[in-house]
């Protein structure tokens, strides 16, 4: 299948024109999801316009410097490539209104530009991963993964339909189990107030 | 309690990059997790990193959007559909993208108007290349044309050695006779006590006989040989000023031993008697540095040689007048070589009182002359010009003895004994005027000015026989000057 897929690829760089039209709609239409989901806010045009820039970085070499071996990595890749396009471009929007808008007065900077949540800093900083492993084995201990996954969704802002789409399953499962998580955590909070109450006397 | 474990997850997830440890997982594993495609224990492995590493849970949750992704189907608008297919011919050929790419982005540069910096730059860029090459080929086409092809065996090595026989200089000589007669500058020559002259073939000859002209900073020798090479002379009436010539330094060097310079005046003899042959030629020069060598026109014949050094403006002597200097001249031994006076200083300054003679300052040209004279007592030129100027100031003391020593240089100097005779005669000494008239005309003849005076001299002195062979001689040679003395007679 991994073979299958890098030959695609390759089909794709040597301009082979039925090849080309598949990775279009397939890619296409993934990157379109990946924008309503990072930027909603964004007309049909806009869209449009980011996902041209997308795939033009893609002819642009973006396809020849992929040097993963699976689709899934491919999916990562040109997640990574999308969110980048959409930060760029949204960058230069701004720029733009603000150089057209001479006689209002000035914004205060980029408060209201996008965060980037691919460029943050990637360096990676052992104390953090400790406490955050530390905060994980205490809270999330006993939960399965699916559960974990859950948490983190929500932490992230998705709705309860569309975790229940992403992970294929019921909608009211997903609810139950956020809960169940929430008064798992509850008691561990309760279990240990009650523990330093009782050290006390 | 809630609000605050959703807290901390977020700003966990905030900086989610910071949390990547070497053990995390990669985007395969996640997607066979998703899938189900991995085997047991890879599973179990995969989990128990899962439970603990919050970055790999996110990994985990993009994939498993991502995959969910791929499983919709949102249709593309068709005129996007359309433009993205249109990208297509960009990524194929990728090899073939040399000529027609580079075709293609030259195209796009030269397409501009005028206020992009494009513009300016080729603009600026053109006209450089066009100021450039315009310099290039006015400063060849001055240089190079019309330089003559000279035969450089033409030019011999002169050597100036002393007793000891060491090297006192060594300059370039012409061959003006095939004879064996070289001419040269006579600055060259002055103190050496042996001449050496080497050929452009290797042939060394000893001189044996030496002619010199220090007014005119000349030296003419003379070896005992036949079928050298000799340089055509050119006629100086032929000569027109404005004309270009070159002055040579090394012909084999055809750039760099050539000088460009014209002719801007011709300089004739001033004074009783106006006009004669041409006694120097006035050369002007562009260059700044120093002029010297052999003067040839563009036909590369021999015009003349250089008196003075000086950078702009130079006096150089005609060359016709040499091989006669050879013939009628008398020639001096060599050790007299060591005895001949020569100041390069005393010939500037003597061109500069003929610049000024010439410019009718008077007072500055007495001012160059006197200079001259004093730092070289034998230039008869410049006590003859002096003459001259103290004829004009009615200084004619001053005037008798200027020609006086000339005449005890060169007892033979025509214009010294014309010009002496006026003199004597002016304050009555006729007697002694019409012997110097004598004298001069034994030199030249057919002097018709000389006949004339000397005539009205005897006419002073009454004897009538003499007058009366003196105007029949007059009258052939000038019928006008003979009636002017006829009547006088009377």
């Amino acid at each position: 299948m991994d073979d299958e897929f890098l030959s695609f690829i390759g089909r794709c760089i040597s301009g082979d024109g039925p090849s080309w039209d598949t990775f279009l709609s397939k890619y296409g239409s993934i990157a379109i999801q990946i924008l309503n989901k990072i930027y909603p806010i964004l007309s049909p045009d806009e869209n449009d316009d980011i996902i041209q820039n997308i795939f033009t970085k893609l002819t642009n070499g973006g396809l020849r410097n992929f040097n993963g071996a699976t689709v899934y990595e491919f999916l990562a890749y040109f997640r990574k490539i999308a969110a980048n396009e959409a930060f760029t471009w949204l960058r230069y929007k701004k720029r733009r209104e603000r150089e057209i808008s001479i006689d209002q007065e000035p914004d205060d900077g980029d408060e209201n530009a996008p965060s980037a949540p691919i460029l943050a800093d990637n360096t990676f900083r052992p104390d953090k991963a400790a406490e955050v492993k530390d905060l994980l084995a205490r809270v999330m201990e006993g939960l399965s993964i699916e559960e974990k996954q859950i948490l983190v969704y929500k932490a992230e802002g998705y709705k309860d339909h569309e975790i229940a789409e992403l992970l294929g399953i019921p909608m009211g499962t997903v609810a139950s189990r956020y809960n169940r998580i929430k008064a798992g955590a509850m008691n561990f909070y309760v279990a240990v107030f009650l523990l330093i109450i009782l050290g006390r006397k | 309690m809630n609000m605050e474990l959703e807290r901390k997850i977020k700003e966990a997830l905030a900086d989610i990059e910071s949390l990547r440890t070497p053990d995390c997982l990669d985007a395969t594993t996640f997607g066979r997790y998703c899938e189900n495609m991995l085997d047991e224990s890879e599973r179990r492995a995969a989990e128990d990193h899962l439970h603990t590493c919050l970055y790999c849970l996110k990994q985990l949750n993009d994939i498993t959007e991502l995959l969910h992704y791929q499983k919709q189907r949102v249709p593309l608008s068709s005129h996007l559909a359309e433009r993205l297919r249109s990208l297509k011919p960009g990524m194929e050929k990728q090899q073939e993208k040399s000529t027609a790419t580079f075709l293609q982005s030259l195209k796009e540069f030269f397409s501009f108007t005028p206020h992009q910096w494009r513009f300016s730059a080729l603009t600026l860029a053109s006209a450089w290349m066009v100021l450039l090459v315009s310099l290039f080929v006015i400063r060849h086409a001055n240089n190079l044309a019309g330089i003559p092809a000279l035969n450089a065996n033409v030019f011999v090595k002169v050597r100036a050695l002393n007793d000891a026989g060491d090297i006192l200089r060594e300059e370039q000589g012409v061959v003006i006779d095939r004879n064996g007669l070289i001419a040269s500058n006579l600055l060259l020559l002055v103190g050496a006590s042996k001449l050496q002259i080497t050929l452009k073939d290797g042939r060394t000859f000893q001189t044996a006989k030496i002619w010199k002209d220090e007014d005119k900073n000349l030296a003419v020798m003379k070896f005992d040989t036949t079928d050298l090479p000799a340089i055509p002379t050119a006629d100086i009436e032929q000569i027109s000023v404005g004309q270009r010539i070159f002055a040579v330094n090394d012909p084999s060097k055809r750039k760099k031993g050539f000088q460009e310079a014209i002719v801007s005046d011709f300089k004739e003899m001033s004074g009783r008697r106006k006009g004669g042959s041409v006694q120097y030629l006035q050369i002007a020069t562009q260059t700044a540095t120093t002029t010297r060598g052999a003067l040839v026109d563009d036909r590369g014949r021999l015009l003349g040689f250089l008196i003075t050094q000086e950078k702009h403006i130079n006096i150089a002597a005609p060359a016709a007048d040499l091989s006669q200097m050879a013939k009628e001249g008398k020639a001096i031994p060599l050790r007299d070589l060591k005895n001949v006076t020569f100041s390069a200083e005393a010939l500037n300054s003597y061109m500069k009182g003929i610049l000024g003679r010439d410019a009718l300052r008077w007072d500055e040209a007495q001012k160059h002359f006197e200079k001259a004279v004093q730092l070289n007592p034998r230039l008869t030129g410049a006590r003859l010009e002096l003459g001259d100027i103290y004829y004009r100031k009615h200084l004619f003391d001053k005037e008798a003895k200027e020609y006086e020593e000339v005449l005890k240089i060169e007892p033979e100097n025509s214009e010294a004994l014309y010009a002496l005779a006026w003199n004597l005669e002016s304050h009555s000494r006729y007697r002694e005027a019409a012997v110097m008239y004598e004298k001069a005309l034994a030199l030249d003849p057919e002097d018709t000015d000389t006949l004339y005076q000397l005539g009205l001299s005897y006419l002073a002195l009454g004897e009538k026989e003499k007058v009366m062979v003196i105007y029949s001689r007059l009258n052939k040679l000038e019928p006008g000057k003979a009636e002017m003395l006829r009547r006088l007679g009377k």
